[in-house]
């Protein structure tokens, strides 16, 4: 009772996007996501909480990468998110300096 | 659920798991091992200490023996007892007086016997419960490859680890009623996998998480730090309380010596029950030398009480204090519970043994994972060439897994009846046993002999190795137990225990294979 492979994504290039988008995008995301939090947040308290949170969150999104239809619409999701994490990155580095 | 999520889940479990099977196996089952690694150390060494991490040193003779060896004028000394054993951790830094005798400007890791006061370099002081406890994070492999393939291996285990829930999110309740053993092979591979998956979930995500922290926190810290803290990273460790403060020189002699006992009694005497666990004396035997005492309150009371005093030599004042009974800060427990809930340490010997079956249990689930995943190809539709691979695959890992308890257990008799074992030995003995084991599984080619004989060979062992033990130093179970010697007591009685449900075992699948011949 292998997975049934009608499923699956078999061919090369949406796997592999796919696969990329799990590990690297959703690391991306992840730790844009918590940083975003420290910069606006008690700092130490939000970096400590990360050293647990970051895996979770990062595996979390792993997993639901692979539900994706498209793994270059997964990717663009995954870059907007981390952009947008980023921007609040800064935004709080400045407003908060 | 719908059928496109649940067969997606599905085969990324099966592809993440059979990924890192042998990987997590070797992992899980050097560090069920690694729980009594100090234990282990200490049976090697044929000796036993107060099981806790309170340093019973007396630190004024201690000091005196280093500062005679090592010239201690100007150093910062470091002393705690991360294991528990009878040697405590010295750590003498580089000293910072210009005028010091060339020999204290070299720096020292050293680790020196409570009672003899006799120090050993780490090589000197190698020993299997070390060798064990580094294994689980696979060590061996040069820095920092091993660190790494173990760390992610830990976060690719995460991810078996949820996508598995989801897969049996539904059956949950219902499989942990139904355990069939006397059904068909697969049937037992699936619910050995599914209900002891369950029952160690808690346990598996607990360490999944915390090992991908000890081992590649990098990748959390490194982008905190090149965003807050300009690329300087000791910056955020002081931030978040890892780096002590440090007492500059004051380039004058102090006038009149000191007594170490008498601060660590004086910071006993602030709180009840107050343990020394670390003991840092920065600029030893300068005006401005400072006694920094840390140490904790009995777990009982409080989880993560951590209190530390400061005092500075000249005047006796205490500069700075830290109440182990006040509100702990939640950057302080997350640090300490990190590590807490990692190793297990917290809750005696109780605790530590069901980790230890817990850390098999696991090691189970994962073998009982690869078996389904090979049971389950095992059609007639399936190619035969295909069909012939993965038995070929499931041979491999099953003489890798498997050889490693025999090894194991003739490392303990090894080790005993060389009394000079250290690194180099250990290495060898290990790695090649391990490797010959392996290969003569190999070309036995037959995964039922594979597993019977795995586990008689290392239940035979086992059983040895309190009879070697008594034979080689006089203590025998019953004398190390009459003599209150507890960490030998203790390895030995481990040994009879693990080789009895091993013999169990053997006798178990025996009977079975018996009985399915006589039935073909």
């Amino acid at each position: 009772m292998p997975a049934n492979p009608k499923y699956l994504t078999p061919a090369f290039w949406p796997r592999f996007s796919k696969i990329t988008a799990a590990i690297f995008g959703s690391y991306f995301v992840s730790v844009s996501f918590h940083l975003a939090l420290a910069s606006w947040l008690p700092r130490p308290e939000v970096i400590i909480t990360t050293a647990y949170t970051g895996f979770i969150v990062w595996v979390g999104l792993m997993v639901t990468t692979f539900l994706a239809k498209s793994g270059l619409k997964i990717w663009g999701i995954y870059v907007l998110l981390t952009a947008i994490f980023t921007a609040l990155i800064y935004a709080g580095k400045f407003y908060n300096a | 659920m719908d059928n496109r999520n649940y067969n997606i889940f599905f085969h990324i479990h099966t592809v993440s798991g059979i990924t890192i099977s042998v990987i997590l196996y070797v992992i899980f089952f050097a560090g069920s091992f690694a729980f009594f690694r100090d234990e282990i150390n200490s049976w090697q060494r044929n000796e036993s200490a107060v099981p806790d991490k309170v340093l019973h040193v007396d630190f004024d003779k201690s000091v005196k023996v280093l500062d005679s060896a090592y010239v201690l004028q100007g150093r910062h000394v470091w002393f705690g007892r991360l294991h528990m054993e009878r040697q405590s951790i010295v750590n003498l830094e580089p000293t910072h007086d210009s005028l010091a005798p060339k020999k204290a400007r070299e720096s020292h890791y050293l680790y020196q016997d409570s009672k003899t006061l006799k120090s050993q370099t780490y090589d000197e002081s190698y020993a299997l419960g070390e060798f064990l406890y580094r294994l689980h994070f696979l060590a061996q492999i040069p820095y920092p490859y091993g660190y790494y393939l173990a760390g992610f291996t830990a976060l690719f285990f995460l991810f078996a680890i949820f996508t598995g829930v989801l897969v049996h999110w539904k059956k949950i309740v219902s499989n942990f009623y139904v355990f069939r053993p006397k059904e068909k092979l697969k049937t037992l591979w699936t619910d050995s996998h599914t209900a002891l998956g369950m029952i160690g979930l808690p346990f598996q995500f607990v360490y999944a998480v915390t090992g991908a922290f000890f081992l590649i926190n990098i990748l959390l810290v490194a982008p905190a730090v090149l965003t807050f803290y300009g690329g300087d990273d000791n910056k955020l460790y002081t931030e978040l309380g890892y780096i002590p403060k440090e007492y500059p020189m004051a380039n004058k002699a102090l006038q009149t010596p000191v007594s170490i006992n008498a601060f660590t009694e004086k910071a006993q005497k602030l709180w009840k029950d107050f343990d020394v666990m670390e003991l840092e004396i920065q600029n030893y035997g300068d005006a401005n030398m400072h006694i920094i005492i840390e140490g904790s309150i009995p777990k009982s009371e409080k989880f993560t009480g951590t209190g530390k005093a400061v005092y500075k030599a000249a005047t006796g004042e205490l500069v700075f204090q830290e109440n182990p009974y006040a509100q702990t800060s939640y950057v302080e427990s997350v640090k300490n519970i990190l590590y807490r809930i990692h190793y297990g340490d917290y809750a005696g010997y109780a605790l530590k043994i069901i980790s230890f079956l817990l850390g098999l249990l696991t090691c189970f689930v994962i073998l009982s994972g690869v078996m389904l995943w090979l049971v389950a190809r095992k059609k007639k539709n399936m190619p035969e060439k295909k069909r012939r691979f993965n038995e070929r695959v499931v041979k491999v890992y099953l003489a890798i897994t498997l050889s490693m308890f025999p090894i194991t257990a003739l490392t303990f008799i090894a080790v005993k009846i060389y009394p000079a074992a250290a690194m180099d030995f250990i290495y060898s003995f290990y790695f090649i046993g391990w490797l010959l084991l392996t290969v003569g599984f190999l070309i036995k080619n037959d995964y039922a002999f594979t597993n019977k004989y795995a586990l008689l060979l290392g239940s035979i062992a086992g059983f040895a190795i309190p009879v070697i033990n008594g034979i080689l130093t006089g203590n025998w179970i019953w004398v190390s137990l009459k003599n209150n010697i507890f960490q030998v007591f203790f390895i030995d009685a481990f040994w009879i225990i693990l080789s009895v449900i091993g013999l169990f075992a053997f006798i178990k699948v025996h009977k079975h294979q018996k009985s399915k011949k006589a039935s073909v």
